[in-house]
Parts: C-alpha cells; sequence; structure tokens
C-alpha cells in the first residue's frame, strides 16, 4: 500500500477530466491510496512570479507535511514548480522567511521534509515495474508509442533529481507490452506555455513533435502531463495545417496508456474526449477476456 | 593517435546529406578538436572554414557539432570526442551557416545581443554588495559561445527568439545595482521575441556548459519584471494580459481556469471568446469541459490572503 | 575615412575606442574576430592599483620597479601607478562587476596578493578579468555609437609624408583588400606569443600589428624580453590563473620536492621552474590547499576548463604543468601618450613597448597596462584627429598589399608553412626562451632569415578569396618571422642578465653597460639596433 497527499492540478479538475477520472481508477488498481488536497492553490505553473508562486507552494507543502505524507502529482509542470519551490525551501533562512511572512498567519510552518513526486515516479519506483507488469491484463502489443515527457520531468537535473527518470516511460512502455517508438523532441516543450503568448511559436513545435512521432510510425503519443495534452491534442489540427500537413496523431494521458493495459474500459478512461480521434487505438486494442485466456 | 575528421563542406545551403570531407591527422589523445582542425587548416586546407581563437574556452568563436553534439571544440578532447577513431563535425543546426562549418553569429548571437540597449548606465550608486555583484558575476561568466541558443526550444521553430543568451545578457544588467535604466530594460525585454516567449523548458540551463543557469536568469528576470510593475513591452500587451488573467484566477479562485484565463489573454470575452470558439465547442461535444467556470475551492479564501500579504511584503520592500 | 581607427578589439583597443569617443572622436575599431573573440578574455588575473588603506601608488610603483630589474621608465611607472584606482572605479562604474570583500554585504573592492607585490593589491573578477574586462567594454562601446569591422585583417599601414592615414585591411569574408582611412590610427594588436611553442597564444597573438609598425619604420623597443607563463598545463596553452596563485598554489616535482619556492624574483624563478620541469620528464605539479567548494567558488572558471582539458579535479590532484611562453614585454616604441614615431600612429597594449614592465612584468600589470595605455592612446589619437585635416588618402600601401595578395593566391602553401611555424616555434624556445647564448642566438638569427627567404616563395596555397586561412596563415608568419627578427637581434645584443633576460654567457646584470633600452628597426640589411637611456 502506498500512501501520497494527492496534488491534482488544475487542468485535470478543468479542461482535462479524463486525466483525473483515468488516474483514479488506476490508483485504485495499483493499490496507490491518496488523500486529495483540495484546499490549496495553483502552483503558478512558472508564469506567476515566484515571489508570490513560492508562498502558495510551500503552503501547500506544508498541508502534505502535516499529513505526513509526500505529496503526489500529475502533472509536469505542477511536479516542476512545486519541485523547484521544494527545492529553493531547503535553504533555512528563505523558509524562515516564507513561514514568518506568508504562513505564519494560517498557523502553519513547513519544515522542509515533504518530498514531490510525480505519478510517473511513484509507478516506477513506488508500486514498480514487476508489480506493473503482473497486473497488466491486455498486453499492448504490435503498438507503437512515442514517449513526451513535458520538460519540468526532464529538467532542471537537481529539481528531476535521478537521472534515470528520464527514461521511465519507455520503461513502463514496454512493461505493458508496448513499443517505443522514439522521438527526438520527447524532452522538448510541447509549445503549451507560448500559447497565448507567441501562438505561432507555439503551433510550430506542436507540429513538429507530433509529427516526427507520425514520421516515425507511432501509434500515440504518450505524455504524462495535462498541459502537453492540452497542446499536443487541442491544438494539432492548427499545428497542422500551419504546417501544412496532415498528423493525426492520438495523445493519451500517462493514465490512460496505463489503465489500458490493465485491462479498463477505454471509454471509462475518456479516450472518447481527445480532439484527435483516439479511434484506431481502441481498434487495435485486444478484448481482455482474449488476452487472459491468451496467457 | 591517428584520427579521421569527416568535416561538412559548402557553404550557405543545408540538407540532410551534406558532403564531408575526411581529413586524417596524428594528434594525442588530449589534443582538443579545435586544435586538430586548425593543424588540418594549416598543414592541408587552408579552404577549410571554422572560428575559434583562444584555445581554452573564453573566446567562446568555436562551438561546432561533433558527433552531433554541440560543443565549445577546444575544451574537447579529442580522444574523448572519437568514435572508433572518427570525428564528425558540422556546423551547430539553428543557426544559419556561412561556409564549412561556420555560423552566422551575427545573426544569431550578436545582432540580439544588441538590440537591448547596451551598457550599464551608472545611476551613481556606488556602496553595492558582494551579495547583489556574485549574480551579476556569475552571468557574466558566458562566453556567447551560443550553445544555450543551440538547445532553446523556441529558436528551433523562430530564429527570431532572441534567446537565452541574449536575455542573459539583459539580467547582466537588469540586476547590477549601478545600472539606472532596469524599468527600461525590462520593457524592452518584453516586447515580443522577448522574455515572455521564453517557454522555461530549461533546455538552456542544461546547455550551458558554464553553469550560468540561463533559464533560471530569465525566470528571475520575468519576477523582477513584475516586481517592478512591467508585465511586457509596450508592443506586446499580449503577454500582460496573459499574466493578469491567470493572476485574477489564481488569486480569485485559488486555482486556474485555463478557459477563462485564455478568453481573457486574447483580449477579453467577445475577442477571446470569438478566437476559443472552434476549440470551445470541439470541447464542449466531447465532454471535455464543464459548462460552467470553475467554482471557488475551499482555500481560494487563504490564497487571497497570501496574495494580499505578497503585495504588502513587496511593496515594503521596494 | 574616420576621425580614429583602432586596429585590435580587445581590452586595449576597446578602451582606446572609449577615451576616444569620450572626446568627440567619431571612432571605428578593425578586428580580427568579434571584439569579444579576442585573446583578451583568456586573461584571469586582476589589476594591479592602490586601493586599500595602507596601501600608496608609490608602493606599487616601487614594486613594479623592482621587478623591472632597473629597466622601467620611471615617468610612465608613476603615471600608470597613480592612475590605477581611478582606472579601476571607472571600469567599475562601466559595469565591471569586480569582487567585494567583507562577506555577502562587503562593498568595499576586494584585492588579492600577487607575486611580486608586497601588499594585496590586484583587483579581480573571481578568475575572469579578461572576460569581464572584454564584454563591459564591448558593451560601452556599442553604446557609444563606435563602428565595428568584424573579421578585418589589417595587412599594412598606410604611411604619407611621414604620418599615417589609415591601415590596409582584407576583409576576410569577400578577401577584398580595402583602405581603411584614419586621422588617427591606435594599434591595439596584441603579442607575437605564437611565435613560440609552448606557449598560451591564441591564433590571433601573430605580432601583426608590431610587424606592420616595423615595416613602417616605426621602431620597436625591448623586444628581447619575453616572459613565459609558470604554470600552463602540460600539452595544452592553458596557464593556470595567477588567481590560484593567490590562493596558495604551490610547484613541486613529483618528488614532492618544492620549485620556485623562496621567490627569487621572475626571471630566476622561471628558469628554476623549467629547470626542474625539464629535469622530471617534462612538467612539474602545482596544488594547493582548496577544497571543491573553495575550487568551484574561486576559481570555476579555471576549474571547469582545467577538467575539461585534462579530466583532473584542481580540487584533489595535482595539476602538471610547466613554463610557457607568455609575454612580450616589449613592442612598438610610444611615448607616455601612446605615440609612436609615426605622426598619427599610436600603439597600446601588450604590441606597444611603453617601459611599464621594464625587464619582468609583475602579474597584475598586464591587464593594467592594457587599460591605462589603451585610454592614453585613444585620448592622444583624438586630440591627432582634431587637430588634423583630412588627410590625402594613400593609396601606395593599398596597390602594394592588392599586388602581394594575389602573388600569395598563387603561390603554394601549406604543410611547408606549416612545418615553418613549427619550427620557428621550438627554434624560439630552445634558443630565444628562458635561457639564451651567443652561439644559439645566432644560429636563430641565421635560420629566420633563410625562412624568411624560404617564405617569400611561399602563399596562400588556394585562390579562393572567402575566407582564406591558408591566406591569413601565410601573412600571420610573416608578421611572425619579421617580429623573431628583431626579438633575436634585440637578445643577441644585450650581453648581460636582467629581468626575464638570462644569458648564460653573460650571467650578471651590468648596469655600467646596459642600463639602457635598445630600439630595433627594419632596414635593407636586416634588423638595425640602437640604444637609449631608460626614460629617453
Amino acid at each position: 500500500m502506498n500512501r501520497f497527499a494527492f496534488y491534482p492540478g488544475c487542468v485535470s479538475k478543468g479542461s482535462c477530466p479524463e486525466l483525473y477520472e483515468s488516474v483514479e481508477q488506476v490508483m485504485d488498481l495499483l493499490d496507490i491510496e491518496v488523500e486529495e488536497l483540495t484546499d490549496v492553490g495553483c502552483s503558478g505553473a512558472g508564469v506567476l512570479t515566484t515571489e508570490v508562486s513560492d508562498p502558495i507552494n510551500a503552503r501547500t507543502l506544508a498541508k502534505a507535511e502535516q499529513m505526513g505524507l509526500a505529496l503526489m502529482t500529475i502533472c509536469s509542470t505542477c511536479q516542476g514548480v512545486i519541485g523547484a519551490a521544494a527545492l529553493r525551501l531547503q535553504d533555512p533562512e528563505y523558509r524562515a522567511f516564507i513561514n514568518k511572512e506568508y504562513l505564519a498567519a494560517e498557523g502553519l510552518e513547513y519544515k522542509g521534509t515533504t518530498e514531490v513526486k510525480h505519478f510517473l515516479w511513484v509507478l516506477v519506483e513506488d508500486v514498480g515495474l514487476d508489480e506493473l507488469k503482473a497486473l497488466v491484463r491486455r498486453p499492448l502489443e504490435g503498438m507503437g508509442f512515442s514517449p513526451f515527457y513535458g520538460c519540468y520531468l526532464r529538467r532542471p537535473a537537481d529539481v528531476v533529481g535521478r537521472r534515470e527518470r528520464r527514461t521511465y516511460i519507455e520503461k513502463i512502455t514496454e512493461v505493458l507490452g508496448g513499443t517505443v517508438v522514439n522521438i527526438s523532441g520527447k524532452g522538448k516543450c510541447c509549445g503549451f506555455p507560448s500559447l497565448t503568448i507567441n501562438e505561432p511559436n507555439a503551433l510550430a513545435m506542436t507540429a513538429k513533435h507530433t509529427g516526427e512521432a507520425k514520421d516515425n510510425g507511432a501509434d500515440a503519443m504518450v505524455t504524462p502531463c495535462p498541459l502537453c495534452h492540452l497542446e499536443l491534442d487541442g491544438e494539432q489540427t492548427q499545428a497542422a495545417a500551419a504546417a501544412r500537413r496532415t498528423i493525426e496523431m492520438p495523445i493519451l494521458h500517462l493514465p490512460q496508456m496505463v489503465g489500458l493495459a490493465l485491462g479498463l474500459d477505454p471509454k471509462g478512461l475518456g479516450l472518447g474526449r481527445h480532439f484527435v480521434s483516439t479511434a484506431k487505438i481502441v481498434a487495435q486494442l485486444e478484448p481482455v477476456e482474449a488476452a487472459v485466456s491468451a496467457t | 593517435m591517428e584520427l579521421t575528421l569527416n568535416v561538412r563542406r559548402g557553404g550557405t545551403r543545408r540538407s540532410a546529406d551534406d558532403s564531408h570531407q575526411a581529413y586524417h591527422v596524428d594528434v594525442e589523445p588530449e589534443t582538443s578538436v579545435f586544435e586538430a582542425l586548425v593543424k588540418v587548416r594549416e598543414e592541408q586546407d587552408g579552404t577549410l572554414a571554422f572560428r575559434g581563437n583562444c584555445g581554452v574556452g573564453f573566446c567562446g568563436d568555436c562551438t561546432m557539432l561533433v558527433n552531433g553534439r554541440q560543443e565549445v571544440v577546444c575544451l574537447m578532447p579529442v580522444g574523448k570526442a572519437q568514435k572508433d577513431d572518427e570525428i564528425k563535425i558540422d556546423p551547430i543546426p539553428y543557426a544559419p551557416t556561412v561556409k564549412d562549418v561556420m555560423y552566422d553569429a551575427k545573426r544569431f548571437i550578436w545582432d540580439k545581443v544588441n538590440s537591448f540597449s547596451p551598457g550599464v548606465v551608472f545611476n551613481g550608486v556606488e556602496q553595492v554588495t558582494e551579495e547583489e555583484l556574485s549574480p551579476v558575476r556569475r552571468a557574466m561568466r558566458c562566453t556567447m559561445c551560443g550553445i544555450c541558443d543551440q538547445g532553446c526550444t523556441v529558436i528551433d521553430v523562430n530564429l527570431d527568439f532572441k534567446g537565452p543568451a541574449a536575455l542573459n545578457k539583459v539580467f547582466r544588467y537588469v540586476f547590477d545595482p549601478r545600472d539606472g535604466r532596469a524599468k527600461e530594460r525590462v520593457v524592452e525585454a518584453g516586447e515580443t521575441n522577448g522574455v515572455w516567449d521564453c517557454v522555461h523548458c530549461w533546455e538552456a540551463s542544461d546547455h550551458c556548459p558554464f553553469d550560468i543557469d540561463p533559464t533560471h536568469r530569465i525566470m528571475e528576470l520575468r519576477d523582477r519584471s513584475v516586481r517592478l510593475g512591467v508585465k511586457s513591452g509596450t508592443g506586446n500587451r499580449q503577454a500582460a494580459r496573459h499574466y493578469n488573467a491567470f493572476e485574477r484566477s489564481v488569486e480569485h479562485h485559488g486555482w486556474l481556469d485555463e478557459r477563462n484565463v485564455a478568453i481573457q489573454s486574447y483580449g477579453g470575452l467577445i475577442r477571446g471568446g470569438l478566437k476559443m470558439m472552434p476549440t470551445g465547442l470541439a470541447a464542449l461535444r466531447r465532454g471535455k469541459a464543464n459548462l460552467l467556470p470553475h467554482r471557488k475551492r475551499p482555500g481560494a479564501s487563504a490564497i487571497k490572503a497570501l496574495f494580499a500579504r505578497y503585495r504588502e511584503v513587496t511593496r515594503t520592500e521596494r | 575615412m574616420h576621425d580614429v581607427l583602432v586596429v585590435g578589439g580587445g581590452i586595449a583597443g576597446l578602451r582606446a575606442a572609449l577615451a576616444a569617443s569620450s572626446r568627440g572622436a567619431e571612432v571605428a575599431i578593425a578586428s580580427r574576430s568579434h571584439p569579444t573573440r579576442s585573446y583578451s578574455v583568456a586573461i584571469q588575473d586582476g589589476l594591479n592599483a592602490a586601493l586599500l588603506p595602507g596601501d600608496a601608488w608609490e608602493a606599487h610603483a616601487a614594486d613594479t620597479s623592482a621587478w623591472g630589474d632597473g629597466l622601467c621608465v620611471p615617468e610612465v611607472v608613476e603615471a600608470v601607478c597613480r592612475s590605477a584606482p581611478e582606472l579601476v572605479r571607472e571600469l567599475d562604474q562601466l559595469g565591471v562587476p569586480f569582487n567585494r570583500s567583507g562577506g555577502r554585504n562587503g562593498t568595499a573592492l576586494a584585492c588579492l596578493k600577487l607575486r611580486g607585490a608586497r601588499t594585496a593589491r590586484a583587483a579581480y573578477v573571481d578568475d575572469m578579468a579578461g572576460l569581464v574586462l572584454t564584454q563591459t567594454l564591448y558593451e560601452q562601446a556599442v553604446r557609444a555609437g563606435i563602428t565595428f569591422y568584424e573579421e578585418w585583417t589589417a595587412t599594412s599601414l598606410a604611411v604619407g609624408d611621414g604620418a599615417c592615414t589609415g591601415v590596409v585591411a582584407l576583409e576576410q569574408a569577400t578577401g577584398e583588400l580595402q583602405l581603411l582611412g584614419a586621422k588617427a590610427v591606435v594599434l591595439a594588436t596584441g603579442g607575437p606569443r605564437r611565435l613560440y611553442e609552448p606557449s598560451t597564444a591564441s591564433l590571433h597573438c601573430t605580432g601583426d600589428g608590431i610587424a606592420m609598425a616595423y615595416r613602417a619604420g616605426a621602431p620597436l623597443v625591448d623586444m628581447e624580453f619575453v616572459q613565459y607563463h609558470p604554470a600552463v598545463l602540460k600539452g595544452q596553452r592553458m596557464a593556470i590563473t595567477e588567481i590560484a596563485w593567490a590562493h596558495g598554489a604551490a610547484l613541486a616535482t613529483a618528488g614532492g620536492t618544492g620549485v620556485g619556492e623562496d621567490d627569487p624574483g621572475p626571471g630566476a624563478f622561471l628558469r628554476a621552474i623549467g629547470q626542474a620541469a625539464v629535469a622530471n620528464g617534462g612538467h612539474v605539479e602545482l596544488s594547493g590547499t582548496w577544497d571543491a567548494d573553495q575550487a568551484k567558488g574561486l576559481f570555476y572558471n579555471t576549474s571547469y576548463r582545467v577538467k575539461q582539458l585534462t579530466g583532473l579535479d584542481m580540487a584533489k590532484e595535482p595539476l602538471p604543468v610547466r613554463p610557457a611562453m607568455h609575454r612580450l614585454l616589449g613592442g612598438v616604441a610610444v611615448d607616455a601618450g601612446g605615440a609612436t614615431s609615426i605622426e598619427g600612429l599610436y600603439a597600446a597594449g601588450e604590441c606597444a613597448g611603453t617601459g611599464f614592465h621594464g625587464a619582468a612584468g609583475l602579474d597584475g600589470n598586464f591587464l593594467l597596462s592594457a587599460v591605462s595605455s589603451g585610454r592614453a592612446a585613444g585620448l592622444a589619437a583624438a586630440d591627432h584627429a582634431s587637430s588634423t585635416k583630412e588627410p590625402d588618402a594613400a593609396g601606395g600601401a593599398l596597390d602594394r598589399d592588392r599586388t602581394r595578395v594575389a602573388e600569395a593566391l598563387r603561390r603554394p602553401g601549406g604543410e611547408p608553412l606549416a612545418a615553418m611555424r613549427r619550427e620557428l616555434g621550438g627554434l624560439m624556445h630552445a634558443h630565444v626562451g628562458m635561457v639564451r647564448e651567443a652561439v644559439g642566438l645566432q644560429e636563430a638569427a641565421q635560420r629566420i632569415a633563410e625562412m624568411k627567404e624560404t617564405h617569400g616563395s611561399l602563399g596562400a596555397g588556394s585562390e579562393g578569396r572567402d575566407y582564406n586561412f591558408g591566406l591569413a596563415h601565410y601573412l600571420d608568419l610573416g608578421s611572425l618571422l619579421d617580429v623573431a627578427e628583431a626579438v633575436v637581434a634585440s637578445a643577441h645584443a644585450r650581453e648581460e642578465s636582467r629581468g626575464v633576460h638570462f644569458r648564460s654567457d653573460h650571467a650578471a646584470r651590468d648596469d655600467a653597460r646596459w642600463s639602457v633600452h635598445q630600439l630595433v628597426s627594419a632596414s635593407e640589411a636586416g634588423p638595425v639596433l640602437r640604444e637609449s637611456p631608460p626614460g629617453a
């Protein structure tokens, strides 16, 4: 049994409800128990100045600390921004400043002990690849997935920690029976942060990555970041049009890919809610019964 | 050791099958790739074009691709660079090429660096502390080798983006307490293709050979901008609209309401609504989004209080 | 036509350009590379200035003169040392973030005690003063609206009626020669380090400015004084910075015997290291008492580069080092204002023989000299330009160089040139290095004369005009040979030992005969020497 304080992030509660729903179902099967933090704030997403986002994130970290649990995120950006704040708050002087100026008013204090972990890391480090493999009921055989991490699960190195975390998606894909289709842009920016500021830049990035996955023969891309999903899925049609090509690359949330392999129903995982149709993926899936009887 | 250097030859036009010329040299394993190339140029082929001068990693002029990786080649021993006694040398791909492995540094670096008002304008502040100057010094380790720009995800799709090297230069001025133009500088840096177009992907920090951590410097520049009340350039209102919409959402609801932020960022309900309409309708049709905007969360009042406190704290410090 | 044309974009050149511009002159800089790609950026130590309480410019001057072994020009030493604190503060206000002392909240300029100084006197910028000064001065030069000719190689001075009216320069991108006319020209082209192997030379340290002045008839001075750096990484050209020395670096042989510890003065110190290195299989070991954090904090730029180049961790392992040629102390003879013997021609920085260093240069005085001589020459050049009518452009030099280059483009180059430069480097190191004697010097003179002959029959090796580096190599070697000839002649004539000039056949200092500077001029028959008493 793994227990975490759960920080779902804004997007899984807003524009990507299928992420929230799919991760809940998958956590059930993996015996991950969470307590959702409902009264904490947005991480600031690297948009807000750290002068205000650090206090907000210190508050989140303090709440998890009170519960005695590590904080689990399901968004690369939440992970990166809260993780970076946690790292800055390792400095006793800075932490004392934030505690005194911001948290004390609410009677809170952050002592600097909360670990921040993305669901992707939890899968490998807490659940374990062997355990995950044992639970597979519908191996994703014959299906190619291109990993797409979201910047903050790759960099900066001191916030991400262990270097091998940069290849977890590939490891999980293989354990689930799928084939890894590598793309050079897997660790790069999807374009989302630029979407409302410099849209042509954002669309060019999206077209580049989804186009590369298509050119390399992937059936889908898989991402542990809902912002990447919003961009790669939601903006893909415009991006393809701007790049004057057709792409039609389905984008899966990480728990959706895991859920499919664990035998969960595609519809229940929200695969029908994407902008780019996932019908081809769904059609490729073996019925669960068949998969089970085959093993 | 006997080495073969396969060096890209040709002019400005790049293609996937650029021709490479093989040069054979006999050098020590600790000889740098740069020295090996100089040897080739002096002994075998004076027409081979590449830049580089100091040979000890300070002039920043010898950046190339070595077996596909961007390197300051004078700091790269051939013994470390070679694979099966071969080294493939290409010009860095994000910059236009001039000749052979020489890239257009004017277009790639200097025009951008010098587009921001150069030079500290002394404001009469003489008592500056080590604590204030040491970040400036760290930024000034920069040799303009261009490797951060070569890693930049935005430059990859838009050569006009100023890029981390040039923005790190702005940092150097804005964070120098002896400079009197901080506010003008953050406005300048906030124009299109400037600091707000950075997607903070941390590639620059990952790439910088000299541990300047340029992405951090850009984020600090943004933080300082906000502190100075500047959230975009005068010709780039979009960045400020986005910041303000984001801030409003988090301040008042505790959480981000992406759709509302997007609508506000695009310039309010009418323009933004129209812009968002196709995506919005598609989202509704797929059950991807709720019709109603986010409701306030339980922690909203506490978050709002943090914002209020933030305004007090930064005001007293200002 | 420019008011002032500065040749060379390093620290001295940029400082000269800013000074001239501050006097209202219209200024251009022509440089072989982009200015911030100049050799200057690789200088890591600091600038001496009597900044701390208890120190005084007189003490700085006394240390300088003592180190200079009786050959410093006293008026120059006084002027530079007096103005040094102001020069440093000026740089600080232009934006150089000099280190401060007194912890995080300290505001006083920090100073390090470098070799040969009686007290802590060198202002510094971590271990990258050269990089930061160059970047800062370049920022200010762009701000001042100075025109840049980037990647232009000067080939000759245009001199008509005894006055310099510009330079002929080769635009590297096109291979075209043009006359860059100016009312005043400042040479700030650096030293001829590539003459020697091993050395700390950048590719562009070819002494081309010195050679141009020499060919145009300007005398050179103090050319026999060639200073080695005590600790250059074995097999590399990177010097271990004086900043590390100030923090307790020490040299030892592999057996652990200390080398050069009792600080016997520059020449003897360098020779002791050189001898120990030879006896010790080519290098001695440099180590310090610093730990990893200190190494990263105090000299990050050094330790990072050492790690890249050698794989060695400075904080844990000794570094193999040996002396290598570092600086020429002489150069184009100038007065205190940087004026050469040719009207309208000025020189600053390493290519200028100011007389400041005398027979041995003090660590921390080199950057200071670049800044101070740059400023002086820039101001003097601007004043000259303001009182000069636009001269007739002297086209002779341009025509001569066009012919010279056109012919060179048709002649073979490549390996014979490369072989010649390799031989020259070894020859200079062996016979005109830290230890010299008459026979070796004569042999060197003989070989250099022969090489000049051969050089005349060689060329670029290919006819292409755009970025023809074979042509650059050919022209550079010509410059190096001209400078070599002057160095050897001067070293041969000075039959005594003084400062960094050591004659094993005349091992003693001879004040009665040799308290003089030697000026060397070019002639058809070879270099011609004459003497001038110090201060003359």
